[in-house]
C-alpha cells in the first residue's frame, strides 16, 4: 500500500500554546483515516494547516510525494485535496448549482487571455464550455439526489442537505484526498446513518482517500479502517479501531484516570 | 438573428434619443444627460469591485482624477488640442487608472472590509493631495483649456458608447465564470480559496477592470467640462459614486444605471421645488435617501439585473 499523505513533525505554536506538537502520521491511499481527540486536542488545526490556511512552524507534508508544506490554499486544492469546515460554509446566497459550478469551473477556467475574450464576447466555444460544466455539476448533484434543489438558494436547503452539499462541493473540484471536518456535527441519529452511508458511497464511487474528524465515536468506529488519536496537541495512539477502543492512553485521555 | 435585431431597435432609441436632445432640447439638459452617464459610468466601475466581490473601495475619486488628467494632459501637452484624438487620451486615462489600479491592489487587497475602504480613501487622498501640488499640471488653480468636445453629437455618441463598453464588459463578466468567482468571494472568502480559488489574485483582477473603467470616466469627464483640479476629485465625489451604486443595488448592474438617472436628474428637478426663500431640494433629495434605506436596503433590484420579460409578467398580473 502506497503513503498518500505523509505528515512529518508537525508543529505550530499559537502565543504560548503548543496546538499541535510533533505530530507525525501518513494516510494509505483509498484509506478512510479517523482523527479523533477531544476538545482542543488540535485536530482542526493540523485540518487547516494541512489544507493551507497555517503556517507549520516545523514539519513537512507530502502529499504523492511532493512537497506540500508552503502551497497556499487555493495551491494545495490543485493538488487534489478538498476540505469540508465543521461550521458549514456554503456560498448562501448562491444556488445550489452555482455552489457547485464555482468549485468546478476553477479546473476549466484558468484566465488566460482565450478565457477572459470568450467570456467578453460570448463565443459559441465559452458557452459550450458553460453547458458542459452544467451537465457535469448537475450530473453529480444527481448521484446525491440534490438535482431537485439546483436553481433554489443554498441557504434555504435543510441542514442535512447543506451538509451533503458541502461534500458534493468539495468533491467537484476532483480530489483525490477528501478531508471532513465533523461531518456529523449537528445531526441526529438518523441522519447521522445516513452519512455513514454517504462516506462509505463516496469513498468507492469516487475511488476517495478520506481524512475524517469526527466526534461521534458510534460513526468512527464503523467507518474508520484506522484511527489517529490526538491529545493537547500530541499523538497518543494509532491503530485499528478496536485497538483504540481498548488503548488505556486514549481512554484516560477522553475520560481521566481511573482512581485506584 | 433576434440578436441583431436587438442591437438595431438598441441603436435607433439612442440615436433617436440623441436627435431629440440635439435639436429640441437645451444645453443645460444635454449637461445633465452627459453628467448622468458619467455617472453611470461610475457607479457601474464601483459596483463591480463593491457590489460583485464585496470589496469596499472609497477610493473611485482618485481613480478618476488619474484617468481625467492623464486624459487632458496627453491630449493638451501630445496631441495639440485635436478633437479628434480625444477618445485615444480617455483610452490612455483608463489604461493608466488601470496601472495605478493594479499599484494600488497590491499592498490594500490584503485588507478587507473597513479597513480596505480606509486604505482606498488614503489612496484617493494621495493622488488628490500630489495633484495639488503637482504645478505643472496646475496646482490647486486646476488644469484648464482642455480640449472640450466640438458638438453635442460627438460627446453624445462617444458617452453612450463608453457607457454600452462598459456596461457590456461588466455583464458579460458578471455571467461569466470570472462573475461566480467574484460572488464566491463575496459570500465567503475561506470557502472560495478552499475550492482552489486564488482569491487576493481575482480580487486584484477584478479591481484592475474597475479602475480602468473608472479611468475611463474620468478622461471624459475631464473633455466633457475643459477644466478640471483636484478638488473636483475630493472625498465626496467617491461617497456620491457610492450612493449611486448602493440605491441601485450592489451587484445590479442596470440598477446603477437607473440609479444614476434618478440621482443626477432628481436634484435639477428639485432646484425648482421652493417655498418662499426655502430651497426644498436639500430636504426632499436626503429624505427620499432615507425612506430609501428603510423600505429597500437592499437598494433599487437588489442583485438581479433589469428585465422586461420578467417586468411585463409583474404588470400583467
Amino acid at each position: 500500500m502506497s503513503k498518500l499523505l505523509v505528515v512529518e513533525n508537525l508543529s505550530i505554536q499559537f502565543g504560548g500554546l503548543k496546538a499541535v506538537d510533533a505530530v507525525n502520521f501518513h494516510i494509505n491511499k483509498s484509506e478512510l483515516l479517523g482523527l479523533i481527540g477531544p476538545n482542543g486536542a488540535g485536530k482542526t488545526t493540523v485540518f487547516n494547516i494541512i489544507s493551507g490556511f497555517y503556517k507549520a512552524d516545523e514539519g513537512s507534508i507530502n502529499f504523492e510525494e511532493q512537497d506540500i508544506t508552503p502551497a497556499s490554499a487555493s495551491e494545495v486544492n490543485h493538488h487534489g485535496l478538498a476540505r469540508t469546515f465543521q461550521n458549514i460554509r456554503l456560498f448562501k446566497n448562491l444556488t445550489v448549482l452555482e455552489n457547485v459550478l464555482v468549485a468546478a469551473q476553477q479546473r476549466k477556467h484558468n484566465g488566460s487571455l482565450i478565457d477572459w475574450f470568450s467570456s467578453l464576447f460570448n463565443t459559441s466555444t465559452h458557452k459550450n464550455v458553460e453547458i458542459n460544466l452544467e451537465n457535469e455539476c448537475l450530473e453529480l448533484l444527481k448521484i446525491f439526489e440534490l438535482d431537485k434543489f439546483a436553481k433554489e438558494m443554498a441557504s434555504s436547503l435543510p441542514y442535512g442537505a447543506q451538509r451533503k452539499l458541502e461534500i458534493v462541493r468539495a468533491l467537484a473540484t476532483k480530489p483525490k484526498l477528501l478531508m471532513l471536518d465533523e461531518p456529523a456535527a449537528g445531526m441526529n441519529h438518523q441522519e447521522t446513518q445516513e452519512l455513514n452511508k454517504l462516506i462509505r458511497f463516496i469513498k468507492d464511487k469516487f475511488n476517495l482517500t478520506i481524512l475524517l474528524i469526527e466526534h461521534d465515536m458510534k460513526l468512527v468506529m464503523n467507518i474508520c479502517d484506522r484511527i489517529v488519536v490526538l491529545n493537547r496537541g500530541k499523538k497518543i495512539a494509532d491503530g485499528m479501531p478496536d485497538d483504540i477502543k481498548s488503548s488505556a492512553e486514549v481512554i484516560e485521555a477522553y475520560l481521566g484516570k481511573r482512581k485506584t | 438573428m433576434s440578436q441583431i435585431k436587438k442591437y438595431i431597435i438598441f441603436l435607433i432609441l439612442v440615436s433617436g434619443l440623441g436627435l431629440l436632445l440635439n435639436y429640441f432640447l437645451n444645453s443645460y439638459i444635454q449637461a445633465i444627460f452627459i453628467s448622468f452617464i458619467i455617472n453611470a459610468i461610475m457607479a457601474l466601475s464601483l459596483n463591480f469591485i463593491t457590489g460583485l466581490a464585496d470589496q469596499f473601495s472609497l477610493g473611485h475619486a482618485g481613480l478618476m482624477a488619474i484617468g481625467a488628467y492623464t486624459a487632458a494632459v496627453l491630449n493638451k501637452e501630445f496631441l495639440d488640442n485635436n478633437w479628434a484624438l480625444i477618445p485615444v487620451g480617455v483610452l490612455a486615462g483608463g489604461m493608466v487608472a488601470a496601472f495605478a489600479g493594479y499599484l494600488i491592489s497590491l499592498p490594500s487587497f490584503r485588507l478587507k472590509g473597513d479597513y480596505l475602504a480606509i486604505v482606498t480613501l488614503g489612496m484617493a487622498e494621495i493622488v488628490r493631495v500630489v495633484l495639488l501640488n503637482w504645478n505643472h499640471v496646475g496646482g490647486p488653480r486646476g488644469y484648464n483649456a482642455i480640449m472640450k468636445f466640438p458638438e453635442f453629437m460627438y460627446s453624445y455618441a462617444f458617452a453612450v458608447l463608453l457607457l454600452f463598453i462598459t456596461f457590456m464588459t461588466m455583464y458579460r463578466l458578471k455571467f461569466s465564470w470570472f462573475g461566480r468567482n467574484l460572488w464566491a468571494i463575496n459570500e465567503d472568502d475561506i470557502a472560495a480559496e478552499v475550492m482552489g480559488l486564488n482569491v487576493a489574485k481575482t480580487k486584484r483582477r477584478a479591481f484592475v477592470i474597475s479602475s480602468f473603467f473608472a479611468g475611463l470616466g474620468g478622461g471624459f469627464y475631464a473633455h466633457h467640462l475643459g477644466y478640471i483640479s483636484p478638488g473636483s476629485f475630493g472625498f465626496i465625489i467617491s461617497v456620491q459614486i457610492l450612493i449611486v451604486a448602493v440605491l441601485g443595488g450592489l451587484g445590479s448592474l442596470s440598477g446603477s444605471i437607473v440609479a444614476a438617472l434618478i440621482l443626477t436628474f432628481l436634484p435639477e428637478i428639485l432646484r425648482s421645488v421652493q417655498m418662499g426663500s426655502v430651497d426644498l431640494r436639500m430636504i426632499i433629495y436626503p429624505i427620499l435617501l432615507i425612506l430609501m434605506m428603510i423600505l429597500r436596503p437592499q437598494g433599487l433590484f437588489g442583485r438581479t439585473e433589469l428585465n422586461l420579460k420578467s417586468l411585463k409578467e409583474r404588470f400583467s398580473k
